[in-house]
């Protein structure tokens, strides 16, 4: 196994991972947990790439820098995700007390 | 060899950092393991400080570097290490000595507290960073553990938090060092940019050896200042931040809030100490405009401006450790006297002079508290010779070596030198002249302090019952008194040994320089300023009022200047008018621009929306809606029978859309597989 | 190749802890762990700027940023704190395995693309020409973003206002 198919696995796994706390958590908070997983998982692939095959860059007279380019932006936003959801968890939890998504049935038909 | 020396090197500042790291973690029922675990990795760390200390007596090894590779961005190698030399073989022996007995103190004196442990863990922290700023050998490293020594302190003076004032003098001195932090912090970021190393000594490349220093010296930047005096001058505000030079002091008296081996550690062997050995550390960088350039004469009247105005004040304080802590901030002031005027070795000796006996008295004073159950005002106190005669006998040693009683005393000595630096300083003649004043007033002050405390007839109404400490606060005091005496046999014009090794030198022991005319006449002089500074408040003080609220003796011959000094000249309410009144100003303009502007524009938006939506509504139900109600209704009834499988549970949509996706992944395999 | 063989593990079996703890802090700080140990990796290969950037952002802010939100929403009895094993673990693992298997093995099978070994170094001097110039917009892009983000985040988060309240009811 070359190491870049390593790493593709083990984003694959970890991204399966954050799906399943996704899915399966009913703290929401704990959901978000999940999402920063599958976000993390996502960034390992940009790095992969750049580290063990970067079109290009055998020749390199510019720098490759897409990969890191990404991951940095994608950083930076996962950030900015973060506060938001939690900002409205936060909401919603002054709203019932609560976290529990289970409780959260208002979209109810 | 070298490795394992290196190792042992990193122990010095690890062993107490390690320790404080641990008692974070233990519950605060196991006070006495966390106290035992501070002081026998104190006592390690202090055995070998003390090793490195004979370490470097040998000759040929003046100045050990350890290095160590941080991290590596790329092929920028950022580099940090420790540094063993004279100055800071020094500084940790007495660092680890001083506060292990200061750690040996808080065993009695905090008996009785519930966050025991706790506090055992802030001291190590406290200790930890401090001596990892002595041994750096890097201006990051030192930086870093700069700001350590200020949470420390921060969480110490702060440590009853319950009371308002202990927070407040938390806030206080935390924000007030910051200003400073941050100037050392650009200042840091200057060198760095300019010389691109940050470490002391490497080899040749390092930013204290020649040929950084003279590309220092030899650019310019705005107003025809080098670049060496501009960020000299900042890491100068930085120190002053620290060592509380005015005027940034004001948050040294008040962190007298913290419990009393808080303040001997503060202001005796650790964090005031840092800002001093700051500028002994960068003085290369200082001096290189010359023994007048404006580096060095800031820092020479920063000092002389502080030894003189803090003396002042301290005439005129009741509290017993306020006192201490405004004359603390005075022999802070003669130390950067003697920084500026070229003393750097005077400067160092006497900090480690006023470590051992300024860690006394504020010992001694809080053995005068612990015996006075917490009284703290020097007036309701008196005749406490007798009760506590153990405490008298060291208090005594300690407030003469302050007041630099000739000969025996190590603050007579190491003030000597301080006068001799300043007097032959070709900037002129000011910091000399000022620097004997304070020396004066300190006499004055420290005599007074004792008369009032330990002399005379107790006052009434006054503290009942006084008594003396255990022996586990005695024998600190004891040792530490014997250090404030036999320091001084290495610092005498016949043997400057101490400070020609600071220097890098050796000498042998030479009567001799007692009868040079120079020395005899500094020697004079001193004796002089004493004996006036004594006498003077002996008749002053000679029979204080029995009346423990009777006004001052000096009250009455000063009269409206009395309440000046008593308030520190008014600092405190001049910041209060100039930074915190505006800024208060500023933050209710804009208050009230919201109050009045923005939230009336905000109605009237409101309003008018409001109207328009008259209208609409208007149209609405009248037009629109009763065409649409009837084919609603229909819709209704059959949504009505499809919501069933809406659960409103958020995780079940997701669990379809996860669903959904799986099922187009695999579709989107299968057909890329066939093609 | 080495440090991936002994970090892979470790971040599968942080990021294992950090689905399945369960109480809500250990897995938002076995989260915290699995992030740092991401950064380990970039740091192991040759992007060491990003993994100090992960390190700052992830470890330093979200993480903490998930702990401090866990602590403010706790729930008031105990038992509710400590989350049962999921229920719906079955439907979960009917989602998410299959995904795993696709993505697990177009990343093992589309590999066998000819590879060219070479050993990137990430410069920090490039990167920062790099994003001031032709990524500029982008910055300033996620600089509004971010913005946005702070004022929204700030206006969701804070207590409700209550004159503010009764004066829009009327």
């Amino acid at each position: 196994m070359t190491p870049l198919a390593m790493m593709l696995t083990l984003s694959s796994v970890l991204f399966a991972l954050g799906l399943l706390a996704v899915l399966t958590r009913r703290n929401a908070i704990l959901v978000l947990v999940g999402i920063e997983l599958m976000l993390n998982a996502a960034n390992l692939n940009f790095i992969a790439f750049w580290a063990f095959d970067s079109p290009g860059a055998h020749n390199a007279a510019e720098p490759v820098l897409s990969g890191p380019m990404f991951v940095m932006f994608s950083i930076a936003i996962a950030a900015a995700e973060a506060a938001v959801g939690l900002a409205i968890i936060l909401m919603v939890f002054r709203h019932t007390r609560s976290t529990d998504l289970n409780k959260l049935d208002s979209l109810h038909g | 060899m070298a490795e394992n020396f290196h190792l042992l090197l990193w122990c010095v500042p690890l062993l107490p950092l390690l320790a404080g790291g641990i008692i974070a973690f233990l519950p605060d029922t196991r006070g006495r393991i966390a106290s035992k675990l501070a002081i026998a990795a104190l006592f390690v760390s202090c055995l070998l400080a003390l090793g490195a200390l004979v370490c470097v007596l040998a000759p040929g090894n003046e100045r050990i570097p350890a290095p160590l590779t941080w991290f590596s961005f790329g092929d920028v190698e950022l580099k940090i290490g420790l540094l063993l030399d004279p100055m800071s073989a020094a500084m940790a022996a007495m660092v680890t000595f001083v506060a292990l007995w200061i750690f040996i103190y808080s065993l009695g004196y905090m008996h009785d507290e519930k966050r025991f442990g706790r506090f055992f863990g802030f001291l190590s922290l406290f200790c930890g960073a401090m001596l990892m700023v002595v041994l750096s050998n890097s201006l990051l490293l030192l930086f870093m553990a700069w700001e350590l020594v200020g949470l420390a302190s921060y969480m110490l003076i702060g440590f009853y938090y319950e009371k308002p004032s202990a927070a407040a003098a938390a806030q206080k001195a935390f924000i007030t060092t910051r200003i400073g932090d941050m100037a050392f912090f650009l200042g840091m970021i200057w060198l760095y940019g300019h010389s691109g190393t940050l470490l002391f000594y490497d080899g040749g490349n390092g930013l204290l050896e020649s040929g950084a220093l003279s590309s220092l010296a030899g650019a310019t930047t705005i107003g025809g200042l080098t670049v060496s005096a501009a960020a000299s001058l900042l890491l100068l505000v930085g120190a002053m931040g620290k060592s509380g030079q005015v005027p940034l002091h004001t948050w040294l008296p008040d962190a007298m809030e913290g419990p009393t081996p808080v303040s001997a550690l503060i202001h005796a062997a650790t964090m005031v100490a840092a800002g001093v050995f700051l500028v002994a550390r960068t003085h290369p960088i200082f001096a290189l405009g010359g023994d007048t350039g404006i580096s060095l004469t800031a820092t020479a009247w920063v000092g002389s401006i502080t030894a003189l105005y803090a003396a002042l004040v301290a005439l005129a304080q009741t509290d017993i450790k306020r006192i201490l802590a405004y004359s603390t901030v005075s022999q802070l002031g003669f130390m950067m006297i003697a920084l500026g005027t070229g003393g750097v070795a005077a400067a160092m000796f006497h900090l480690i002079a006023h470590a051992f006996f300024k860690a006394l008295l504020f010992l001694s004073a809080g053995s005068v508290i612990h015996g006075c159950h917490g009284e703290q005002d020097i007036r309701k106190m008196g005749g406490l010779r007798a009760a506590m005669p153990k405490t008298f006998l060291t208090y005594a040693i300690g407030m003469m070596a302050l007041a630099g009683f000739p000969f025996v005393f190590s603050g007579f000595w190491s003030k000597e030198a301080i006068l001799h630096s300043a007097e032959y300083w070709p900037g002129g003649k000011g910091p000399f002249a000022i620097a004997a004043t304070a020396a004066l007033l300190t006499a004055f002050y420290m005599t007074r302090q004792a008369l009032l405390v330990f002399f005379g007839a107790p006052r009434k109404p006054g503290v009942h019952h006084p008594h003396e400490s255990p022996a586990v606060m005695l024998v600190p005091l004891m040792v530490l008194a014997a250090g404030a005496v036999l320091l001084s046999l290495v610092g005498t014009p016949a043997w400057p040994w101490f400070e020609k090794w600071i220097d890098g030198g050796s000498t042998g022991v030479n009567f001799a320089a007692f009868a040079k005319p120079a020395t005899l006449m500094l020697i004079g002089l001193s004796l002089v300023i004493v004996t006036l500074g004594v006498g003077l408040s002996y008749m002053i003080y000679r029979n204080p009022p029995d009346e423990s609220n009777a006004p001052d003796p000096l009250e009455a011959k000063l009269g409206g200047l009395w309440k000046f000094l008593g308030t520190g000249m008014g600092f405190d309410a001049l910041y209060e008018k100039a930074v915190i009144a505006p800024l208060a100003f500023v933050a209710g303009g804009i208050d009230a621009l919201e109050k009045q502007v923005f939230v009336p524009l905000m109605g009237l938006a409101e309003s008018l929306l409001k109207r328009c939506g008259i209208v609409t509504r208007a149209t609405d139900e009248q037009a629109i809606n009763g065409g649409f109600d009837g084919v609603c209704s229909g819709l209704q009834r059959s949504a009505d029978s499809s919501s069933q499988s809406q659960t409103g549970r958020p995780q079940g949509y997701l669990r379809s859309i996860g669903l959904g996706m799986t099922l187009l992944l695999v579709l989107y395999f299968w057909l890329s597989q066939r093609s | 190749m080495i440090p991936l063989l002994i970090l892979s593990p470790l971040i599968l079996l942080a990021a294992i802890g950090a689905v399945w703890m369960a109480r809500p802090v250990h897995a938002a700080l076995m989260l915290a762990l699995t992030l740092a140990l991401v950064a380990v990796l970039y740091l192991a290969l040759g992007a060491e700027f990003i993994g100090l950037v992960q390190f700052a952002v992830y470890v330093g802010a979200v993480a903490v940023l998930i702990v401090f939100s866990l602590l403010i929403t706790r729930p008031g009895d105990e038992a509710e704190e400590i989350e049962r094993r999921p229920r719906s673990l079955v439907t979960g693992l009917l989602c998410t395995l299959p995904v795993m298997a696709v993505l697990a093995y177009t990343a093992a099978s589309g590999s066998n693309i000819k590879l060219i070994p070479w050993q990137p170094k990430l410069s920090i001097a490039e990167l920062g020409e790099v994003l001031f110039t032709s990524h500029a917009p982008a910055v300033l892009a996620l600089a509004v973003l971010l913005t946005a983000v702070l004022i929204g985040a700030a206006l969701f988060a804070r207590e409700p206002d209550k004159t503010q309240d009764d004066s829009s009811e009327k």
